[in-house]
Formats: C-alpha cells, structure tokens, sequence
C-alpha cells in the first residue's frame, strides 16, 4: 500500500495501435499506471479489453505491426524507447512475465532444466553448475516436489498446475525487481487455482518482487492486489486501494464487474450444492 | 520429380480446411482473390487456353512438315528455330498445348473421378472397405510417383492412352483421400445434428453434403495437379513414353534437342512453355487456397 | 513393453505388409497387362518363329501360370535373388549392385544439401514473412517446382558445361581415368580409400552438376514446409517467451525456433526422398549419368521384366523403409511421443 515516491514503473499516456485490413484500432489508449516497491498491483477488466497488450508493450512483445506510443518509465529509463539490446537486458532479467496458458508458454522440446537456466547464464553470466544448482532451488521455491528429477522433465510430463509453477519459477529466476502475472490461474483447473494464488502471494511476501497481475476476477484481486487498475475498452476507468474499490465502486462499468463476478459466484454455489 | 511431395501435402493442406470455409462458387469476385499474380496467372492460363483453341490458325506452319532449313537458330521467319527435321519450333510449340493441356485436363478430371469413387465408397462404407481402399492408396504412394508410371506406361506400351492411364493410377489416392475425409467428416457432422445414430446414411445425402464439403480442397489440389500432370507427362514423352513421333509434345521436343547442346533453341523454348502454364497453374492453385481459407495464408510458401 | 518399442514394432509391420504388396503391384503391374516381353525383346523374324519364341517364353518362365511366376519369384526375392535381366543377361542383384552406388554417389549429398539449404532459407523466409527476401526466396521455390526436372539439367549442362566450360559433359570419369577398384561402388570414396587423388578429384568434378540440379530440385520441394513450419513456430507462444526472457537472438533462432521447426521438416524430408530418386531418373538420363534411373528407364522401354520389377521393388523398399526411419527417429527426438 506503499506507493513510493518514485514508482519502480510508470505507465504514462500509453497507446498502443494495431494495423487491420480496415485501418488502424487502437486498442489501448491514455492509460497511465503505477506500480511502487514491493507493491501488488491488480489490472482488472473484462474479456479483450487490453490487459495483455498493455503488458505486451511493457515486454516489447507487441504482436508484429503493434505500435505503442506515450512512455513506460523502469529503473529510470523509458522501456519504449530502447533498442532491441538494450530491452534484452531488463526484461528476463529485471521485468519477468508469466502467461495465462502454461502449456503453450513452455518449450515442449527443451527441459525445465534449460529453460530455468538459459536466461540465467545469459544474464547473470553464472556457470551452468551453479545455474543448475539455482534451478532446483526455484523449483523447490515454487514447491515442485523432488526438483532434482522435475530439472531434467519436459513440460509435457507436468501437470498443468506444475507447469504454471515451473513457469513463475522460470519468471523468478533472475530475481526480477517486477513480476507481471497475465490472466496466471485463468488456464488451470479450479482445483490447483488456489494453489498457484497463495504461491504468488507468499513469494510477493518472500522476495519482496512488485507485481503487476491480470485478472477478470475481481474476487482473486481482492484476495491479492493492494491497488487495482480497473481497465475497460483499452483504458482506465476507476483506480485505488483493492478494498474501497470493490466495496465503493464509484465507476458504473466497477459496478457491473462486482455484479457478474457475484452472480458467477452464486451459480458456482448452486452448482457445488446440486451435486450429491 | 519435384512435385511429388507437394501431391502429399496438398492432401493435408486440403484436409485441413475448416468445413465452413469449404464453399467454393459464392464469393470469388470479392475480398483478396483478385491480386495482381492470380491475374498474372489467370492470364497465362487463358492464353494458353486460346492458343490452344486456336493452334491452327495462330501457328505460322504446319507442324509436322519440313518447312525450313535444319536446325536454323531464331529469326525473322522461324522465330524460335527450326528443329533437325526442319520443322518450325514455334508452331510446334503452339500445337504442343493441344496435346499437354487436354490431357492434363484429362488426367485430373479421370484420377478426380477414380479417387472420388473410391473415398466415397470408403468413407461411406467404412470398415473392410475402407480398409482395403486405404491400404491399396498407401500401396500406391509407396513409390515415387514418376517410377510407377514409368514402369504403368511401359508395360502398357509406349502411347498417349496409356501415359495418361499411368498417370490416373499413381494420382488417384490423392483425391481418394480428401473424399474419404470429407465424406467421414459429413457423417460426423449427421450423427451429431441429426442425432442419427443406427444404420448408414442414404447414399444420396451423403452425396449432396459431400460435394460441397469437398470441392474447396478438391479444386485447390485439382488447380495444383494440372501443373503436376502437364509436368509428368513431358517426363514421360521426355523418356519416350508418351505420344508417339512425330507428334509434336513439350517433352519430346526437348528430348530432340537435348542430343546436341548446340540447338539450344530446339529445347529452350518447350521447356519455358512448360515452366509458365506449371507455374500459372501452382499459382493460381495457392490464390483459391488462400481465398477458401485465409488463415493458412501464413502457411503458404509458393 | 515400452511404448516406443510398441510403435516401432507397429510400424515395422505395417512397412512388411506395404512391402509385400508392392511385390504384388509390381508383378501383377507387369505381368497382366498387354505389353508382351518376347515381342519387345526378339528380333521380328525370331518373334513370328513359334519355336524360338516358346524357347524364350519357357526360358523366362513366362508359360507358367501368373502365380507360380509370382510365388517362385517372391521366394527368390527373399533369397536375394532378383532374377535375371533379359537385357543384360545378368542377375538383376549384380546391376543394381553396379547402379545403386552411382545414385547414392548424388542422391545422398543432394539430400544432404538440400536439407542444409532448405532449413536455412526457409528459416530465413519466415523470419522475414512478406518482406523482399521471403518474395525472392519462395519466387525461386515456385520457379524450382514448376520447371521439368530434366529441362532444369539441359539448360545447366549447356550453361555449365557448353557455354562456361565449368563442368564435364555428364558421366562419372574422364576417359582418362580408370575407375578405381571397387570397394563401395562410389567412385569418390573408392578413390580417396585407394589413395588416387587425381581420380578422387575428377570424380568429385563430375559430381558437381548432377548434385547441385538435384539439390536445386529437392531445396524448391523443401522450402514450402520449412518455411511454414518456421511461421508457425515464430508465431508460438513459447518463443514469446523466449523473447520476454531476453535471450540473445542467435539463441533463440537456434534453440528455440530451429529445434521446434526441425521435426515436421524432418517427416517432408523422407518424403522427398521419392522426389529425389523420380527427379535421379530423368536427371541421370540428360548428364548420362550410369545410375539406378537409367537402369530403370532402360529396362522400362525393352519390357525387361525381372529387372523392372527388381529396380521398382529396391526402390520402394528403400522408400518405406527410410520413412520407417524417419517415423522411429521423429519419436525418439520428441519427446513427447515416447512418453505416450
Ligand atoms: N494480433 C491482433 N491483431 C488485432 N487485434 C488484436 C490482436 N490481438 C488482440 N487484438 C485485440 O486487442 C484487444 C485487446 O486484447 P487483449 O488480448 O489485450 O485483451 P485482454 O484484456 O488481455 O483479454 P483476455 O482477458 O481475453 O486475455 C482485443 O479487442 C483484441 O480483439
Ligand atoms: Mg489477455
């Protein structure tokens, strides 16, 4: 809840564009969104509302064509404006993202092992063996059981839960200072959701990362996000402390969100009550 | 020859369209067809065409006759030659459409007709049928194309009837095998919407939902097999396998010339002539592929 | 049984059956149709001579009944016996043990090649989708695949050889040379292993234009699949998140893309083997090259049947069984289909 002097990310007047047969969209406009020290930082907001392409572009992992506009302050520098190299130099390494879909964000063909090390040799030029040693220290970190074995697995011998959780570990690697969760539980199973929520919490509380993390479910938000962003057609509508927003909400759109995330709830009751 | 390995992935090309993208007729005159190469394609292919038509009247000579010197280079009266009988390369070049076009046509509308039968008898029957069916597709694709009907043409003696029957019995498991999909896929979609669950389908609607179902990967792999079939049929007369002298077929005429590498005309020009029509059709192959289905737009590498 | 030994197993019986109908095709191919051996190979005078012609037909085993021939010629087949060519009067085994070697000599290194300059520019296409370099290298491609293959090595013959001087006019040796003894049948390697240096060199020189036609052929057929599958890979996730790990480039080219992209380019490799020795045959024929397509194109048009059947028979063996390989080497580099 400490928003500090200086933000370790601002997000100033961001626009991103996107080419179609029809003319340039933008799909993201104006949006301006800080993340402190050590803070959560929830982004909310329905379906294709921009939430991705917002943390594509602090990535630089736009889709080919997109072009992002305004500034994105990091560590003092503006993300959108440095070369190729200089970018491969933060992200990975100081900024780490985490995919909503486990299963389509690992390699199938290289091992957990490669690639938990491959952007940590690189950017932290350690040997392999030390590498290899940090490798099944971060598995342990994100409880992946007998992490000596899971190093030398491939993604495809996981379970979805488990391949979400080599991924964060993948994302911690480095010991980023910013962490972005995109959608992180959205592709799993009801039953391991959980599970990865309280991880991320307890590894916010462990390693001190900021986090920047995306979700259409306001009830995970309140359950993880000091401050959350409410995103609504490319933009911010309504922003502040988690609690006052989902218990004040002032924006009609805020509103609506609570509404549908309490009927989806109850349908959920209803449903766990039909079962014998 | 090159074109093997594209049949096969023609096949799964095809096969990977998207039922509802299927429809061919409908909308050709809107939306991306129309760039400049499939115009550029379309046009060779429609001059060819009236080449063809019109070989006798186009075409400065007689083809068969000696109407000049042997072996004279291009000029003014001979444009692209004459060849070592004295014959006018151009006009042979003319009159050799009439034989490559049409029996090209020929050979994809026979293998169309063969495969379509047999994927449909498999597809609709199923089990022992579709097995044997199958098993007898892999049997034929289990020699390079070119080797089996050199060996089919061979047999059956050197003539055009039976370059083209060589040339119908190593393409026929290409179309076999988009029908039979189709036709499996059409039983699917029934036994879903319809809820029919006993008995077979009446042959006759399996038919009407197939030939809409079908003809998008059909044409496309048509398109892509007229080149194929002009090509293989001027490998087999280029062995001497195919119509027999003096008529006047691209892959003879550049075996004539190939006996002395000093009447570069001789062969130069059938084998352009060749080159355009083939590569016409591979083009305009790919335009239909992309306009059925624009997300393999991507995929496409022609 | 382990799942991988199971599929191999699976496939391997499969490869048998399609294997032993192919005998079947060839030797019905060959034998029921109206084209007659005796008359393709007698003279006309012996041919309307009944004596001399039930001699032949009874010497060739031709007067017995189509399944005794069969039967008889699929136990020799499993013997290693090919039977006997009409054109050659030698056992068919023995030519294709002279021809074989001679296609292997280009159509391994064509393969070889062309699967080097395939993935490289088909990576390179797709790195750089609809750009100018993408247009020129699939423009090449469509070139490559719409051009006969054998007008291809006339106008590299007369380029090459007529025009430059580059290169010989086809055949495997100068006249000047003997070719060396016979080890392997490939006359470059038989060379380097005699130590005939100067033989190993002209041998190498007459292989330049065969292989590099044939290289020309197999990279257009290639291209198309490799640069699909690479657009498909550069458009995966897993290489966004590659990107988003900061990799440096090359290795993400390398390890990431070409790695993933290698495996369906490695199924249209075996494929393309069969355009390979279809396009050997009617290259082989234009640079009078002494190879397996001019033994199957000689044989074809004087109706030799043992040795049609012989040469169409080693091919399709040949054929299935490397795309057998290809399969059990597709699964034991993924390693998701082992574990299945
Ligand atoms: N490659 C693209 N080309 C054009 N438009 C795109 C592309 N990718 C996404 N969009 C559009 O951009 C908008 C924002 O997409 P984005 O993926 O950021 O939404 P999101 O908020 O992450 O939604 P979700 O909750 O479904 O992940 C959407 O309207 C989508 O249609
Ligand atoms: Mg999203």
């Amino acid at each position: 809840m400490t928003t500090a002097a200086d933000p370790l990310l601002s997000i100033e007047g961001l626009s991103v564009t996107m080419p179609t047969p029809s003319g340039p969209v933008e799909l993201v406009h104006r949006t301006d969104i800080e993340i402190g020290e050590g803070e959560i930082v929830g982004l909310a907001g329905e379906s294709g509302s921009g939430k991705t392409m917002t943390a594509s572009a602090i990535m630089g992992i736009l889709p080919p064509g997109a072009r992002a506009g305004g500034r994105i302050m990091f560590e003092g520098r503006d993300l959108l404006s440095l070369s190729r190299a200089e970018l491969d130099t933060v992200r990975g390494n100081r900024i780490a993202i985490v995919f909503q879909d486990p299963s389509a964000a690992l390699h199938p063909l290289l091992t957990i092992g490669t690639q938990l090390t491959e952007h940590l040799i690189h950017h932290k030029g350690v040997t392999k063996k030390q590498a290899n040693a940090r490798a099944v220290e971060l598995l342990d970190l994100v409880r992946i059981r007998d992490p000596h074995h899971a190093v030398k697995a491939f993604p495809h011998q996981f379970s979805g839960g488990m391949r979400q959780r080599a991924a964060i570990a993948i994302a911690l690697a480095c010991e980023p200072r910013l962490l972005i969760a995109d959608e992180p539980t959205t592709a799993l199973d009801v039953t391991v959701q959980a599970g990865i929520l309280r991880l991320f919490d307890r590894l916010a509380r462990e390693t001190g990362v900021s986090m920047l993390f995306i979700t259409h479910d306001l009830g995970v938000m309140n359950s993880i996000a000091d401050r959350t962003y409410v995103f609504k057609d490319g933009t911010v509508v309504e922003s502040g402390v988690t609690t006052t927003i989902l218990n004040e909400p002032s924006h009609e759109y805020t509103k609506a969100l609570i509404a549908s995330r309490a009927q989806s709830l109850a349908e959920e009751r209803v449903q766990q009550e039909a079962r014998p | 020859m090159t074109i093997l390995p594209s049949d096969r992935v023609a096949v799964s090309r095809a096969s990977r369209f998207r039922r509802d993208r299927l429809r061919v007729g409908g909308s050709l005159g809107t939306g991306s067809f129309w760039r400049p190469l499939t115009v550029v394609s379309l046009g060779i292919i429609v001059l060819w065409c009236l080449l063809a038509a019109f070989a006798p009247w186009v075409a400065p000579y007689d083809p068969l006759e000696t109407v000049g010197d042997n072996l004279q280079p291009p000029s003014g009266a001979h444009w692209m030659g004459t060849d070592d009988l004295g014959r006018d390369v151009l006009s042979r070049l003319i009159w050799g459409s009439r034989l490559s076009l049409p029996l090209a046509v020929a050979i994809v509308a026979c293998s169309l007709l063969v495969g379509g039968i047999v994927g449909l008898a498999a597809g609709y029957f199923g089990k022992a049928v579709d097995n044997v069916a199958m098993r007898l597709a892999d049997l034929v694709l289990a020699f390079p194309q070119i080797i089996l009907a050199m060996a089919v043409a061979a047999a059956f003696g050197p003539s055009v009837g039976n370059a083209v029957l060589a040339l119908v019995i190593v393409s026929w498991p290409l179309y076999a095998r988009i029908i039979r999909s189709s036709v499996l896929s059409v039983r699917e979609q029934e036994y879903v919407v319809a809820g029919r669950m006993l008995g077979l389908p009446t042959l006759r609607s399996i038919v009407k939902d197939v030939i809409p179902n079908s003809a998008g990967p059909a044409l496309v792999m048509s398109t892509i097999e007229l080149g194929n079939a002009i090509l293989m049929l001027a490998a087999l007369s280029f062995l001497g396998l195919g119509p027999r002298p003096p008529a006047a077929e691209w892959g003879a005429m550049i075996a004539l010339g190939s006996q002395n590498l000093g009447n570069w005309w001789v062969s130069l020009f059938p084998g352009l002539a060749i080159l355009t029509i083939v590569m016409a059709f591979n083009l305009l192959g790919d335009a239909i592929q992309d306009h059925l289905d624009p997300r393999s737009r991507n995929a496409r590498t022609r | 049984m382990p799942p991988l030994l199971k599929m191999i197993g699976k496939r391997l019986l499969s490869a048998l059956v399609l294997l032993w109908g192919v005998t079947v095709v060839t030797f019905l191919l060959v034998n029921v149709v109206p084209g007659d051996a005796a008359a393709a190979n007698l003279s006309q005078q012996a041919y309307d001579d009944p004596e001399i012609r039930a001699a032949f037909e009874a010497k060739w085993g031709l007067d017995q009944p189509i399944w005794v021939q069969y039967v008889r010629y699929l136990g020799n087949i499993l013997q290693g016996d090919l039977g006997t060519s009409q054109q050659t009067h030698r056992p068919v085994a023995e030519d294709l043990g002279q021809y074989v070697p001679a296609t292997i000599e280009i159509a391994l290194p064509a393969m070889a090649l062309a699967i080097v300059i395939a993935v490289g520019l088909g990576m390179l296409a797709a790195m750089r989708k609809n750009r100018p370099t993408d247009t020129g290298i699939r423009s090449a491609a469509l070139v490559g695949l719409s051009t006969p293959p054998f007008w291809l090595a006339l106008v590299a013959l007369y380029v090459f050889f007529y025009l430059l001087g580059w290169v010989p006019n086809g055949g495997r040796l100068s006249n000047i040379y003997d070719p060396p003894p016979a080890v392997t049948g490939m006359y470059t390697v038989d060379a380097a292993i005699a130590g005939q240096w100067d033989v190993f060199g002209d041998a190498l020189w007459h292989l330049v234009l065969p292989v590099g036609i044939l290289t020309a052929l197999t990279v257009s057929g290639l291209l198309r699949f490799v640069r699909s599958a690479m657009i498909e890979v550069l458009d995966a996730e897993y290489i966004r998140s590659a990107i988003a790990k900061g990799l440096p480039r090359r290795i993400i080219t390398w390890r990431h893309v070409f790695r993933a992209g290698l495996l369906p380019v490695l199924t249209v490799s075996g494929l393309m083997l069969a355009s390979l020795l279809g396009g050997a045959v009617l290259v082989e024929q234009v640079l009078s090259w002494p190879g397996l397509g001019q033994y199957a194109y000689k044989s074809a048009i004087s109706l030799d049947l043992q040795a049609i059947l012989g040469v169409t028979l080693f091919i399709a063996v040949v054929y299935t069984l490397i795309n057998l390989l290809v399969d059990v080497l597709y699964s034991v580099i993924d390693p998701r289909i082992g574990a299945k």
